[in-house]
């Protein structure tokens, strides 16, 4: 790929993933009766930037993302944002890395690095461990939610990756 | 970076992943055990700070004022509290229901405020029976 049609493809996810996480959080989902817990859709934004435009491109999606909450939802929101997407992008890039895990797998990691990372973000920010009691519960829903996303990666982005003459 | 038309859908190894996950989320049900049945109270605190602690026992509504001007209105009955007409958009506080056991929490981010239950004497010292 050129590195004009790299940059080009950079900033339409990056776009991608603004809208999947304005649409998401304009729907709450009434399956997940957990504060604060979404499907994570605008991940799937980030897990394609990672094979298609490398580490480097996927920060960026993860920052600008990021950028975005924090503008339109205020300074809390936007570090928790970006402690979940940093986290979850270095797990990602790892997983990725070592070859062994199919999209399934990367996302739920992925997912529950997320949730982790916010929690760690919140606890510092209240000052007060005590945030992590329902843990357990963003776990298993990091599972759930990290699946699903996972599929949709996984049928996604290999047709995607062919029709840009990606590798 | 591996070749994108090797990731497959699902590999064997993502078991592990999953299993890891599930194997966390199973470790509090081993450490939140203790001091159940002591007289519980919600512990509140607002920007790290102790900001009162309510017993169960004396229900009532109490106003909460926590950071950025967010007002709320812990409401404490019998078994359980739960936050009422918080000021924040974001709801998440109210929509967390009810706490009823020890460890459960509220949390209020935007106001920086935090509810906890404890056992009114920080936990049993001895459970016998």
């Amino acid at each position: 790929m050129s590195a004009a049609k790299k940059t080009a493809l950079c900033a339409m996810l990056c776009a991608v993933s603004a809208v999947l996480s304005t649409l998401e959080s304009a729907l709450p989902l009434p399956v997940f009766f957990v504060p604060g817990c979404r499907l994570g859709l605008s991940n799937l934004a980030v897990i394609t930037a990672i094979p298609l435009v490398g580490a480097a491109g996927s920060l960026s999606v993860v920052a600008v993302k990021s950028l975005l909450i924090l503008v339109t939802r205020g300074v809390t929101a936007g570090i928790m944002s970006i402690s979940g997407g940093l986290l979850s992008l270095a797990v990602m890039l790892l997983l990725f890395r070592l070859a062994r895990f199919g999209f399934v797998g990367v996302s739920v990691a992925s997912a529950a690095a997320h949730n982790t990372a916010q929690l760690a973000a919140a606890g510092l920010l209240m000052g007060d461990v005590r945030v992590f009691s329902f843990w357990w519960l963003y776990l298993l829903l990091s599972i759930a939610a990290g699946a699903l996303t996972g599929v949709a990666a996984g049928v996604i982005i290999p047709p995607l990756g062919r029709a840009l003459g990606a590798r | 970076m591996k070749k994108l038309s090797k990731t497959p859908l699902f590999a064997a190894a993502d078991i592990f992943i999953i299993a890891l996950v599930l194997a966390l989320a199973a470790v509090p049900f081993f450490i939140s055990v203790k001091g159940a049945g002591a007289p519980l109270s919600a512990s509140v605190k607002i920007n790290g700070r102790d900001a009162g602690s309510y017993p169960l026992d004396n229900a009532g509504e109490f106003k909460l004022v926590g950071e950025n001007g967010i007002e709320m209105t812990l409401v404490v009955d019998g078994d359980g509290v739960f936050v009422k007409d918080s000021s924040c958009r974001d709801k998440i506080c109210e929509r967390t229901g009810k706490i009823t056991r020890e460890g459960q929490s509220v949390i209020c981010m935007p106001g920086r405020i935090s509810i906890a239950l404890e056992g009114e004497t920080g936990g049993a010292d001895a459970v016998v029976g």
